[in-house]
Protein backbone atom coordinates (compact mmCIF):
# COMPACT_ATOMS: atom_id res chain seq x y z
CA UNK A 1 0.00 0.00 0.00
CA UNK A 2 2.73 1.83 0.86
CA UNK A 3 4.62 1.58 -2.17
CA UNK A 4 1.10 2.38 -4.56
CA UNK A 5 0.78 5.41 -2.44
CA UNK A 6 4.67 6.30 -3.63
CA UNK A 7 4.17 5.50 -6.99
CA UNK A 8 0.63 7.55 -7.37
CA UNK A 9 2.57 10.81 -5.62
CA UNK A 10 5.42 9.97 -8.29
CA UNK A 11 3.11 10.09 -11.38
CA UNK A 12 1.11 12.81 -10.02
CA UNK A 13 4.27 15.16 -9.41
CA UNK A 14 5.24 14.01 -12.82
CA UNK A 15 1.82 15.14 -14.21
CA UNK A 16 1.41 18.02 -12.30
CA UNK A 17 4.77 19.28 -13.57
CA UNK A 18 4.95 22.05 -15.52
CA UNK A 19 7.34 22.97 -18.31
CA UNK A 20 8.87 26.16 -16.79
CA UNK A 21 12.68 26.12 -17.08
CA UNK A 22 14.54 27.10 -13.99
CA UNK A 23 16.32 25.45 -11.10
CA UNK A 24 13.46 24.91 -9.02
CA UNK A 25 12.35 22.29 -12.06
CA UNK A 26 15.73 20.64 -12.06
CA UNK A 27 15.47 20.42 -8.06
CA UNK A 28 12.07 18.68 -8.51
CA UNK A 29 13.26 16.37 -10.94
CA UNK A 30 15.81 15.32 -8.36
CA UNK A 31 13.44 14.33 -6.14
CA UNK A 32 11.17 12.82 -8.34
CA UNK A 33 14.42 10.50 -9.29
CA UNK A 34 14.94 9.87 -5.92
CA UNK A 35 11.77 9.05 -4.49
CA UNK A 36 11.95 6.28 -7.85
CA UNK A 37 15.12 5.57 -6.52
CA UNK A 38 14.04 5.43 -2.67
CA UNK A 39 11.25 2.92 -3.64
CA UNK A 40 13.08 0.19 -5.56
CA UNK A 41 16.26 0.85 -2.86
CA UNK A 42 15.04 1.01 0.70
CA UNK A 43 18.43 2.14 2.05
CA UNK A 44 18.72 4.85 -0.24
CA UNK A 45 19.31 7.93 1.76
CA UNK A 46 18.86 10.56 -1.27
CA UNK A 47 21.08 12.07 -3.97
CA UNK A 48 24.48 12.41 -3.72
CA UNK A 49 26.57 15.83 -5.06
CA UNK A 50 29.75 13.91 -4.57
CA UNK A 51 28.81 10.63 -6.49
CA UNK A 52 27.55 13.02 -9.22
CA UNK A 53 30.66 14.44 -9.95
CA UNK A 54 32.71 11.12 -9.58
CA UNK A 55 29.53 9.85 -12.19
CA UNK A 56 30.50 12.72 -14.20
CA UNK A 57 34.04 12.42 -14.36
CA UNK A 58 33.87 8.57 -14.66
CA UNK A 59 35.74 7.23 -17.65
CA UNK A 60 34.24 4.50 -18.64
CA UNK A 61 36.08 1.96 -21.55
CA UNK A 62 33.52 1.67 -24.11
CA UNK A 63 33.99 -1.73 -26.69
CA UNK A 64 36.07 0.35 -29.12
CA UNK A 65 38.72 0.26 -26.38
CA UNK A 66 38.33 4.28 -26.26
CA UNK A 67 37.51 5.95 -22.84
CA UNK A 68 34.70 8.19 -22.28
CA UNK A 69 33.06 9.84 -19.59
CA UNK A 70 30.11 12.54 -19.43
CA UNK A 71 33.04 15.27 -18.82
CA UNK A 72 33.85 14.45 -22.65
CA UNK A 73 31.71 16.40 -24.22
CA UNK A 74 30.32 18.36 -21.46
CA UNK A 75 34.31 19.11 -19.77
CA UNK A 76 34.58 18.98 -16.15
CA UNK A 77 32.50 22.16 -15.63
CA UNK A 78 29.34 21.78 -16.78
CA UNK A 79 28.55 25.30 -16.31
CA UNK A 80 31.40 25.77 -19.47
CA UNK A 81 29.91 25.15 -22.97
CA UNK A 82 30.99 21.88 -24.41
CA UNK A 83 32.23 20.62 -27.60
CA UNK A 84 30.85 16.88 -29.39
CA UNK A 85 33.62 15.05 -29.57
CA UNK A 86 32.07 13.06 -32.82
CA UNK A 87 31.06 16.23 -34.49
CA UNK A 88 33.11 18.94 -32.79
CA UNK A 89 29.87 21.01 -32.72
CA UNK A 90 29.80 23.23 -29.84
CA UNK A 91 27.25 21.90 -26.73
CA UNK A 92 25.27 24.65 -24.49
CA UNK A 93 26.36 24.80 -21.12
CA UNK A 94 24.73 21.66 -19.10
CA UNK A 95 24.03 23.37 -15.91
CA UNK A 96 20.40 24.22 -15.37
CA UNK A 97 22.07 26.81 -12.75
CA UNK A 98 23.42 28.79 -16.06
CA UNK A 99 21.40 27.38 -18.71
CA UNK A 100 17.50 27.55 -18.25
CA UNK A 101 16.29 24.98 -21.23
CA UNK A 102 18.50 22.35 -19.21
CA UNK A 103 16.67 20.14 -17.15
CA UNK A 104 12.87 21.80 -18.28
CA UNK A 105 11.04 18.89 -19.32
CA UNK A 106 10.71 16.06 -17.90
CA UNK A 107 9.87 13.70 -20.47
CA UNK A 108 13.63 15.22 -22.75
CA UNK A 109 15.54 14.58 -20.05
CA UNK A 110 14.38 11.31 -19.59
CA UNK A 111 14.77 10.54 -23.65
CA UNK A 112 18.34 12.27 -23.12
CA UNK A 113 19.15 10.13 -20.16
CA UNK A 114 18.13 7.17 -21.74
CA UNK A 115 19.92 8.27 -25.14
CA UNK A 116 23.22 9.26 -23.83
CA UNK A 117 23.48 6.14 -20.49
CA UNK A 118 22.93 3.35 -23.94
CA UNK A 119 25.43 5.51 -25.88
CA UNK A 120 27.88 5.53 -22.88
CA UNK A 121 27.07 2.78 -20.53
CA UNK A 122 25.48 0.53 -23.02
CA UNK A 123 21.98 0.41 -20.61
CA UNK A 124 20.19 3.30 -19.34
CA UNK A 125 21.15 4.86 -16.02
CA UNK A 126 19.41 4.40 -12.69
CA UNK A 127 17.04 6.43 -11.10
CA UNK A 128 19.71 7.31 -8.57
CA UNK A 129 22.76 7.90 -10.62
CA UNK A 130 20.28 10.22 -12.38
CA UNK A 131 19.49 12.00 -9.17
CA UNK A 132 23.08 12.07 -8.12
CA UNK A 133 23.87 13.67 -11.43
CA UNK A 134 21.55 16.06 -11.62
CA UNK A 135 22.32 17.12 -7.80
CA UNK A 136 26.07 17.63 -8.87
CA UNK A 137 24.73 19.67 -11.61
CA UNK A 138 22.55 22.39 -9.45
CA UNK A 139 25.99 23.07 -7.86
CA UNK A 140 28.02 23.82 -11.08
CA UNK A 141 27.11 27.93 -11.09
CA UNK A 142 30.43 29.55 -12.33
CA UNK A 143 31.27 29.07 -15.81
CA UNK A 144 35.34 29.36 -15.76
CA UNK A 145 36.76 32.54 -16.13
CA UNK A 146 38.24 32.93 -19.59
CA UNK B 1 2.13 -7.53 -75.06
CA UNK B 2 4.32 -4.17 -75.78
CA UNK B 3 7.06 -3.26 -73.65
CA UNK B 4 7.32 0.73 -72.67
CA UNK B 5 10.07 2.69 -71.17
CA UNK B 6 8.22 4.79 -67.88
CA UNK B 7 11.13 5.78 -65.33
CA UNK B 8 14.22 7.29 -66.68
CA UNK B 9 17.65 6.47 -65.35
CA UNK B 10 17.46 9.76 -63.30
CA UNK B 11 14.18 8.45 -61.52
CA UNK B 12 15.26 5.23 -60.99
CA UNK B 13 18.67 6.13 -58.64
CA UNK B 14 17.04 9.05 -57.38
CA UNK B 15 14.42 5.99 -56.04
CA UNK B 16 17.06 3.79 -54.46
CA UNK B 17 19.68 6.44 -53.44
CA UNK B 18 16.56 7.98 -51.14
CA UNK B 19 15.69 4.25 -50.00
CA UNK B 20 19.35 3.79 -48.79
CA UNK B 21 19.96 7.03 -47.53
CA UNK B 22 16.50 7.48 -45.23
CA UNK B 23 17.58 3.53 -44.27
CA UNK B 24 21.19 4.97 -43.06
CA UNK B 25 19.72 8.31 -41.43
CA UNK B 26 16.68 6.26 -39.75
CA UNK B 27 19.33 3.23 -38.23
CA UNK B 28 21.59 6.04 -37.31
CA UNK B 29 19.48 8.42 -35.38
CA UNK B 30 20.04 7.45 -31.84
CA UNK B 31 23.48 7.43 -30.77
CA UNK B 32 25.61 10.18 -30.75
CA UNK B 33 28.30 7.93 -32.37
CA UNK B 34 26.53 7.68 -35.37
CA UNK B 35 25.75 11.70 -35.46
CA UNK B 36 27.96 12.31 -38.66
CA UNK B 37 27.00 9.57 -40.63
CA UNK B 38 23.07 10.36 -39.83
CA UNK B 39 23.88 14.05 -40.82
CA UNK B 40 25.26 13.15 -43.98
CA UNK B 41 23.08 10.31 -44.94
CA UNK B 42 19.85 13.23 -44.43
CA UNK B 43 22.02 16.17 -46.70
CA UNK B 44 22.22 13.24 -49.50
CA UNK B 45 18.51 12.88 -48.68
CA UNK B 46 18.13 16.27 -48.86
CA UNK B 47 19.68 16.44 -52.29
CA UNK B 48 17.92 13.66 -53.74
CA UNK B 49 14.71 15.62 -52.95
CA UNK B 50 15.64 18.99 -54.36
CA UNK B 51 17.14 17.41 -57.53
CA UNK B 52 13.88 15.10 -57.71
CA UNK B 53 11.71 18.22 -58.10
CA UNK B 54 14.42 19.96 -60.18
CA UNK B 55 13.96 16.82 -62.60
CA UNK B 56 9.74 17.02 -61.88
CA UNK B 57 10.24 20.71 -63.65
CA UNK B 58 12.22 20.56 -66.52
CA UNK B 59 11.87 16.69 -67.57
CA UNK B 60 9.40 16.03 -70.09
CA UNK B 61 7.43 12.60 -69.87
CA UNK B 62 6.45 10.12 -67.00
CA UNK B 63 8.75 11.66 -64.91
CA UNK B 64 7.27 15.41 -65.34
CA UNK B 65 5.35 17.33 -62.75
CA UNK B 66 2.68 17.76 -65.31
CA UNK B 67 2.23 13.80 -66.03
CA UNK B 68 1.11 13.77 -62.39
CA UNK B 69 -0.21 16.61 -61.15
CA UNK B 70 -1.56 16.46 -57.63
CA UNK B 71 -5.25 16.53 -57.29
CA UNK B 72 -6.16 15.60 -53.92
CA UNK B 73 -10.36 14.92 -55.52
CA UNK B 74 -9.00 12.63 -58.14
CA UNK B 75 -6.99 10.87 -55.44
CA UNK B 76 -9.78 10.12 -53.30
CA UNK B 77 -12.10 8.96 -56.12
CA UNK B 78 -8.81 6.48 -57.48
CA UNK B 79 -8.81 5.28 -54.01
CA UNK B 80 -12.13 4.44 -53.59
CA UNK B 81 -12.33 2.77 -56.91
CA UNK B 82 -9.07 0.77 -55.68
CA UNK B 83 -11.19 0.12 -52.74
CA UNK B 84 -14.20 -1.11 -54.86
CA UNK B 85 -11.71 -3.08 -57.72
CA UNK B 86 -12.29 -1.23 -60.45
CA UNK B 87 -9.65 1.36 -60.48
CA UNK B 88 -8.10 2.28 -64.04
CA UNK B 89 -4.69 1.36 -64.84
CA UNK B 90 -2.06 4.50 -65.11
CA UNK B 91 0.85 3.72 -67.09
CA UNK B 92 2.62 6.62 -64.44
CA UNK B 93 1.68 7.51 -61.25
CA UNK B 94 -1.42 7.12 -60.31
CA UNK B 95 -3.44 10.36 -58.67
CA UNK B 96 -3.29 8.41 -55.29
CA UNK B 97 0.23 7.46 -56.06
CA UNK B 98 0.75 11.45 -57.08
CA UNK B 99 -0.59 12.55 -53.74
CA UNK B 100 1.31 10.51 -51.74
CA UNK B 101 4.07 11.52 -53.64
CA UNK B 102 3.98 15.13 -53.49
CA UNK B 103 3.38 15.00 -49.43
CA UNK B 104 6.63 12.71 -49.58
CA UNK B 105 8.89 15.75 -51.22
CA UNK B 106 7.27 18.34 -48.93
CA UNK B 107 7.33 16.61 -45.60
CA UNK B 108 11.20 15.24 -46.77
CA UNK B 109 12.15 18.57 -47.01
CA UNK B 110 11.00 19.59 -43.56
CA UNK B 111 11.97 16.52 -41.77
CA UNK B 112 15.92 17.17 -43.61
CA UNK B 113 15.46 21.24 -43.07
CA UNK B 114 14.45 20.78 -39.85
CA UNK B 115 17.22 18.01 -39.28
CA UNK B 116 19.58 20.73 -40.94
CA UNK B 117 18.66 23.13 -38.53
CA UNK B 118 18.65 21.27 -35.29
CA UNK B 119 22.14 20.49 -35.84
CA UNK B 120 23.28 23.51 -36.20
CA UNK B 121 22.08 24.73 -33.08
CA UNK B 122 21.51 28.64 -33.06
CA UNK B 123 21.39 29.54 -37.00
CA UNK B 124 18.21 31.41 -38.22
CA UNK B 125 15.93 30.35 -35.84
CA UNK B 126 17.08 29.62 -32.36
CA UNK B 127 14.53 27.11 -30.87
CA UNK B 128 16.16 23.51 -30.17
CA UNK B 129 12.85 22.29 -28.58
CA UNK B 130 10.36 23.19 -31.45
CA UNK B 131 13.19 22.17 -34.02
CA UNK B 132 13.18 18.94 -32.33
CA UNK B 133 9.98 18.63 -32.60
CA UNK B 134 9.28 19.41 -35.90
CA UNK B 135 12.18 16.56 -36.64
CA UNK B 136 10.87 13.79 -34.65
CA UNK B 137 7.25 14.40 -36.18
CA UNK B 138 8.60 14.91 -39.83
CA UNK B 139 10.55 11.97 -40.22
CA UNK B 140 8.17 9.49 -37.98
CA UNK B 141 5.31 11.43 -40.43
CA UNK B 142 7.23 10.80 -43.59
CA UNK B 143 7.84 6.86 -42.12
CA UNK B 144 3.94 6.62 -42.29
CA UNK B 145 3.88 8.38 -46.10
CA UNK B 146 6.24 5.61 -47.08
CA UNK B 147 4.30 2.48 -44.96
CA UNK B 148 1.34 3.93 -47.86
CA UNK B 149 3.65 4.25 -50.41
CA UNK B 150 4.70 0.72 -50.08
CA UNK B 151 1.13 -0.84 -49.30
CA UNK B 152 -0.06 1.41 -52.71
CA UNK B 153 2.60 -0.14 -54.96
CA UNK B 154 2.07 -3.60 -53.39
CA UNK B 155 -1.61 -3.32 -54.33
CA UNK B 156 -1.76 -1.61 -57.51
CA UNK B 157 0.71 -4.35 -58.61
CA UNK B 158 -1.55 -7.19 -57.44
CA UNK B 159 -4.52 -5.65 -58.75
CA UNK B 160 -2.91 -4.46 -62.24
CA UNK B 161 -1.00 -7.54 -62.65
CA UNK B 162 1.91 -4.60 -63.02
CA UNK B 163 4.90 -5.81 -61.17
CA UNK B 164 5.80 -1.67 -59.90
CA UNK B 165 8.67 -2.66 -58.03
CA UNK B 166 10.24 -4.66 -61.42
CA UNK B 167 9.81 -1.20 -63.17
CA UNK B 168 11.64 1.04 -60.53
CA UNK B 169 14.43 -0.97 -61.21
CA UNK B 170 14.40 -1.66 -64.97
CA UNK B 171 12.45 1.22 -65.68
CA UNK B 172 10.29 -0.83 -68.04
CA UNK B 173 6.44 -2.12 -68.34
CA UNK B 174 5.13 -4.94 -70.45
CA UNK B 175 1.90 -3.50 -71.72
CA UNK B 176 -1.41 -5.42 -73.02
Amino acid sequence: MKKLTLILTVLLSISTYTAQANVANAEKLVSIYSAIAKNSNPSYVGASVTDGKFFFNRKIKLGNGKEMACASCHTTNPADEGKHIVTGKSIRPLSPVVNEKRFADFDTVEAKFTQHCKDIIGSDCTAQEKANYIAYLLTEKTPTPK
Amino acid sequence: MSTKYVWDPFVRVFHWSLVIAFSVAFYTHASEWNRLIHVRAGYIAGFLLLARIVWGLMKTGYASFKKFPLNPVWAVKYGDRLLHGHAKRYIGHNPAGALIIYAMLALGLIAVGSGWLVYNEGWLIDQPEFLQAVHHYSTWGWLILVAVHVLGVIAESILHKDNLILAMITGRKDLP
